[in-house]
């Protein structure tokens, strides 16, 4: 038999791996709640079409790092789009309003990626060929450690931008305060339209690394949006910080149930995650109020 | 410099502010008094482009302001410093600041250490809190902080919504300093108060809102002589 330690360090493994991801999402969805009050449910759909975008584009023979490339760009340039054609002229409707226009453009994304790319699932080659490693008894595939350094690099990245220059800012202060952003003459238009665009970039940087381990199809965002939702539920909307810490707290829970629990729970652990956090503690772990 | 006439403002279905009329004039120091829910912030808050107006026209130098955003407006050369204070809390001192000249950033970039030490030579307890965020500040200090965010953005008009609002005496008493310094300095002020005596020292004219209508008005000497000042204050009619 396998030692149950061995296998407690495989469950992190991929609870961190997956957790990544959710971090990344979710982190996309509090900058994006903070700065326009919105939460957008069409995340995942993002995830999808930076991934499967990678995998035409691969397909027409573009080299890897450049079909990721543009990948990216593609899903940066559909967040754009979203904002401008859907979020921007609806913004003095209610936020109820503006959050079931993220889930319609989620249902249609979804539907034109159905038609795209097919129900088959696609995939992408692992980053490098590398035997997976050995530790502690634990199988880990390099891709993994991928996927973990995106996710470090990017949260670096951001931090980086929001602490040392001035347009990060600019950002903070209206997440924290978006009447006095607005009277300091910073445009909520301008940052709605860079939340969108941001959430795009980084939903498919996730969906890119992601693929390799998980394949991509049409629908694979839906429940990696979701998720995403859950993580920044769990670590509170309105924190940049909670939502990494939710995101990998909620993956590490999630293989550690589903490798514990009955099998078809995996999913429904998520929610029952979010349910208790929202009983008991509303504001989730970081939040404030 | 600015012209506000007939300005009618509804917040939700309440109708906020009705017919309200008046000029001010370059570097003058114009009051704004009232009771509680008279009218006061919303008045500041419709110059300002936070709510629209219903009917009546804001003019500055003859230029509608009239459905501008926030944003357009200050760099139209009117600055709001909200009530509250509004500061961006987990930001620093210098930080808030700075963001206070956001709209002239750009442009602006070196000029804008001149205008930091302007204004912390202006608030000299600022210099020393400069690096901390700004809710560790006392309630003095951060509407310091508020004053000089405002005054980063170079206004041409500065709007000020109770800056002594749950202040210790003392700290009021420097507020107002502050004001009268600003004002010989010749900068263009809106206060709006309750605390009328300390507002009244530092006014060349000021006006009694009432239920959203300006019901008195004209300058401290003569309003201070009117019973309907106090009366308006205790919001009793007769």
């Amino acid at each position: 038999m396998l030692g149950s330690e061995s296998q407690y360090v495989q469950y992190l493994f991929s609870g961190l791996t997956l957790g990544s991801i959710y971090a990344l999402i979710a982190l996309a969805l509090v900058v994006t709640f903070n700065i326009t009050g919105i939460f957008n449910l069409a995340i995942g759909e993002f995830v999808t079409i930076g991934a499967l975008a990678a995998v035409t584009l691969r397909d027409v023979g573009c080299p890897n790092v450049l079909a990721y490339i543009l990948a990216v760009i593609v899903a940066g340039l559909v967040g754009t789009l979203m904002e401008r054609a859907t979020i921007n002229p609806a913004r003095k409707a209610s936020v109820l309003t503006l959050i079931i226009i993220t889930i319609g453009v989620s249902i249609a994304l979804r539907g034109a990626a159905l038609l795209i790319w097919g129900t088959h699932p696609h995939t992408l080659p692992a980053f490098v060929h590398a035997a997976p490693l050995n530790f502690l008894g634990a199988v880990l595939i390099p891709q993994s450690l991928f996927v973990l350094g995106l996710a470090v690099v990017a949260v670096g990245l951001l931090f980086t931008f929001f602490d040392f220059t001035f347009t990060g800012k600019a950002v903070r202060a209206a997440m924290m305060n978006r009447t006095a952003a607005q009277l300091v003459g910073i445009n909520p238009a301008r940052l709605s339209l860079f939340a969108f665009t941001f959430s795009g970039v980084i939903a498919a940087l996730s969906g890119i690394f992601i693929t390799p381990i998980t394949t991509a199809t049409y629908d694979m965002g839906f429940m990696l949006g979701l998720k995403g939702f859950v993580a920044a539920i769990l670590g509170g909307v309105t924190n940049a910080t909670g939502a990494i810490i939710g995101g990998v707290l909620l993956g590490v829970i999630e293989a550690f149930a589903a490798g514990t629990l009955p099998s078809g729970l995996k999913d429904a652990i998520a929610m029952i995650v979010m349910i208790v956090v929202l009983l008991t503690r509303p504001t989730g772990i970081l939040g404030e109020r | 410099m600015l012209t506000v006439r007939n300005l009618t403002v509804f917040r939700g279905h309440i109708q906020a502010l009705t017919d309200v009329s008046f000029d001010v004039s370059t570097g003058d120091v114009l009051v704004i008094l009232g009771a509680n829910g008279a009218g006061k912030s919303t008045l500041l808050g419709a110059i300002a482009g936070l709510y629209p107006p219903r009917n009546g026209e804001i003019l500055l130098d003859g230029a509608l302001l009239n459905g501008l955003s926030p944003e357009a407006i200050v760099r139209k050369g009117l600055c709001l410093v909200p009530e509250n204070r509004q500061l961006f809390p987990f930001l620093s001192v210098r930080d808030n600041l700075l963001l206070g000249a956001f709209h002239r950033y750009r442009r602006n970039r070196k000029g804008l250490d001149g205008d930091l030490t302007k204004i912390v030579t202006l608030f000299p307890a600022l210099q020393e809190k400069l690096n901390s965020p700004a809710h560790t500040l006392s309630g003095g200090l951060q509407q310091m902080v508020a004053i000089g965010r405002g005054l980063a953005a170079d206004p041409r008009i500065l709007l000020m919504d109770e800056p002594s609002i749950g202040l210790a005496p003392l700290v009021v008493k420097e507020i107002m300093q502050t004001i009268r310094r600003l004002k010989e300095q010749g900068h263009t002020i809106i206060l709006v108060e309750q605390n009328a005596r300390a507002a009244l020292s530092v006014a060349d004219r000021a006006l009694v809102l009432e239920r959203g209508r300006v019901t008195l008005s004209g300058t401290p000497g003569e309003l201070t002589k009117s019973s309907g000042l106090f009366t308006a204050y205790l919001g009793k009619h007769r």
